[in-house]
């Protein structure tokens, strides 16, 4: 087959049929690299990028190495708001836009949410409470010229990177905190229910500011809501239908109204019982497809839910691309390509980010065996 | 009439308003606390954990079960300490050092202290010599260690090496939990044990301690 253009092999994929090869993503907020692994990777290939970080440590590819590892997706995404600015305080922490505390402890390279604003809040308590201003101008601020700049100069596939996050998961992970929250969904559901209507109202005027901006420009927009453990679902398949899906579905249905894009939908974990409702909602391609947990066999997936979900991700990021050496990193890719990749449907990249401690020979290997065994027809 | 049936299924519920009437009842009725604790509150944990441990119910079901174990608990101390009570043994849990997370640190403390544990629970980000330090001011002889990421198992490490040099070794039983661990990794580091869910941590305690569920 003629090569595509990095474009045309994504949308192919995207409507299950298959492209002139895999095409390889890397850089959105669920599948870049970490800003430590990165310096690795720079000192490994011998380059003096700049390393430019978003949200937190999550590192801009540079250009120059999203070209030479035929990287076929490029990202737009919401800025921060104007009226928020990051402060590092002395130990070493921040309080987002939504006012969590967030803190690096000395000797770990992660921020973790540690100061729960809403974790004893009261319904009432939820009217007094400081939101973000959904209509900043900042979040907005030059986006659809990037968009249109991608889309008129080149012809790489566009997506626009996820721009908050899940409903659930903002609640558990940094509104609550998980104690407070996971007891409310059993004992104080009409709790639960106020503050999602809360978030979910603030989310959706976010998202049409967004989509007014780029979404005619975009060809993937991005969400994300954790559902799953190792082990198995966070809550149960019942407790998700009725507490959590119907607002999954009221942000979901608004993106599909006004943007032709594919969802993506980045939910980690063994969440397998949800996927019949994930596709009801009109999910069109799941990621990260975290292999190494409780039923996520990837052959498994693809034969059941294949002819209606694209998968991007599979590349294990919790045993091999840290712990393996470069020759099980090809084997990895070579098992994930042939369990996924036939019929089109795939999007390889690793699950989730690039961590600290991957080694940067893993790192290159990995795109290097997506361009040798990803050719279509797939021979494995 | 005792209705260890309904404190079971209250504790099961999180029916924290039901638990605590219920072992205020049964207290009343001058039936012994140590029973209200093994008929009723230990029996309830083994149902959710073992629910928990198969995938047939999730954290917020174990996690309200756990909560209300607690609130049964209260309501039996002052009596306890009226009887020849003894807490199983004591366990100093704790997140290890550069990590931050604790939710399921919690649950496994709540439900080691609901199974008849003295737990005392150093929280998360905890250096190896504190836990040491602790270790042997509260003459403890479990020592339950948790981490999330990966990047910490290596101060997971650390600890067990830190109680192994201070002489515990021998007189501490060591479990670990988390989803990065894994058994291999407890033998590699020297614990004793790695724990998949509060479930399994409980039951192995009880095998340490020389108690029966």
């Amino acid at each position: 087959m003629a090569p595509l253009t990095p474009r045309e092999r994504l949308l192919t994929a995207l409507r299950h049929q298959e492209p002139d090869r895999i095409p390889l993503d890397l850089g959105s907020f669920v599948s870049t690299i970490e800003a430590i692994p990165f310096e690795d990777l720079k000192r490994y290939l011998g380059k003096k990028w700049k390393t430019q970080c978003f949200l937190r440590d999550h590192v801009e590819v540079p250009e120059e190495l999203l070209i030479q590892w035929g990287i076929d997706t490029r990202y737009v995404r919401l800025k921060p708001p104007k009226k928020w600015k990051k402060v590092i305080e002395p130990d070493n922490s921040f309080v987002d836009e939504w006012g969590t505390r967030w803190k690096k402890p000395p000797g770990s390279p992660y921020w973790d949410p540690v100061g729960h604003p809403l974790k004893r809040a009261t319904i009432e308590d939820l009217e007094k409470y400081p939101w973000p201003d959904p209509d900043d101008p900042g979040r907005t601020e030059g986006l659809r010229e990037e968009a249109k700049r991608l889309r008129e100069s080149t012809n790489y596939a566009i997506v626009a990177d996820g721009p908050f996050l899940g409903i659930f998961e903002a609640s558990w992970v940094c509104l609550c905190g998980p104690e407070k929250f996971f007891t409310d969904l059993v004992l104080d559901k009409p709790f639960v229910r106020a503050l999602f209507d809360k978030i979910i109202d603030i989310q959706i005027r976010i998202m049409k500011h967004y989509l007014e901006a780029v979404g005619d420009l975009i060809d993937v927009i991005i969400v994300g809501d954790d559902l799953g453990g190792e082990n198995g679902p966070l809550i149960s398949p019942a407790m998700y239908r009725e507490l959590v899906k119907p607002y999954h579905q009221r942000l979901w249905s608004f993106i599909k109204k006004n943007t032709p894009a594919d969802l993506f939908l980045h939910c980690c974990g063994s969440i397998t019982p949800f996927i019949p409702d994930l596709i009801e909602l009109g999910v069109d391609i799941i990621n990260p497809v975290q292999v190494a947990a409780k039923d996520m066999d990837p052959k498994m997936l693809k034969a059941k839910f294949g002819d209606r979900l694209t998968f991007w991700g599979g590349i294990d990021t919790q045993r091999v691309m840290p712990y393996g050496t470069p020759d099980e990193v090809e084997e990895e890719v070579k098992r994930r390509i042939a369990d996924l990749a036939p019929g089109g449907g795939f999007v390889l990249t690793s699950v989730h980010n690039i961590q600290p401690g991957v080694p940067p020979q893993n790192i290159v290997r990995m795109y290097e065996a997506a361009l040798k065994y990803g050719r279509y027809p797939i021979r494995i | 009439m005792t209705r260890w049936d309904d404190l079971v299924q209250a504790i099961q519920e999180g029916d924290f308003q039901g638990t605590e009437t219920l072992v205020s009842a049964m207290l009343k009725e001058g039936i012994a606390p140590e029973a209200i604790i093994q008929e009723g509150i230990v029996k309830a944990l083994n149902i959710v954990g073992k629910k928990f441990s198969e995938g047939e119910c999730f954290i917020p079901e174990m996690l309200i079960a756990a909560k209300a174990s607690q609130k049964g608990l209260e309501m039996l101390k002052p009596a306890l300490k009226k009887t020849s009570y003894k807490e199983r043994a004591s366990v100093v849990i704790a997140t290890v050092q550069g990590d931050l997370h604790d939710i399921g640190k919690n649950i496994v403390a709540m439900t080691l202290e609901a199974g008849g544990y003295r737990v005392v629970d150093l929280g998360v980000d905890v250096p190896p010599d504190k836990v040491v330090d602790t270790l042997q001011t509260e003459k403890a002889s479990i020592l339950a260690l948790s981490c999330l990421i990966t990047t910490t198992m290596e101060a997971m490490a650390s600890t067990v090496k830190a109680v192994s040099r201070s002489g515990l070794q021998g007189k501490t039983k060591i479990m670990i939990g988390g989803p990065p661990t894994t058994e291999e990794f407890a033998r590699k580091i020297g614990a004793d044990f790695r724990g998949k869910d509060a479930y399994e941590a409980l039951l192995q305690a009880n095998r340490w301690s020389g108690a029966g569920l």
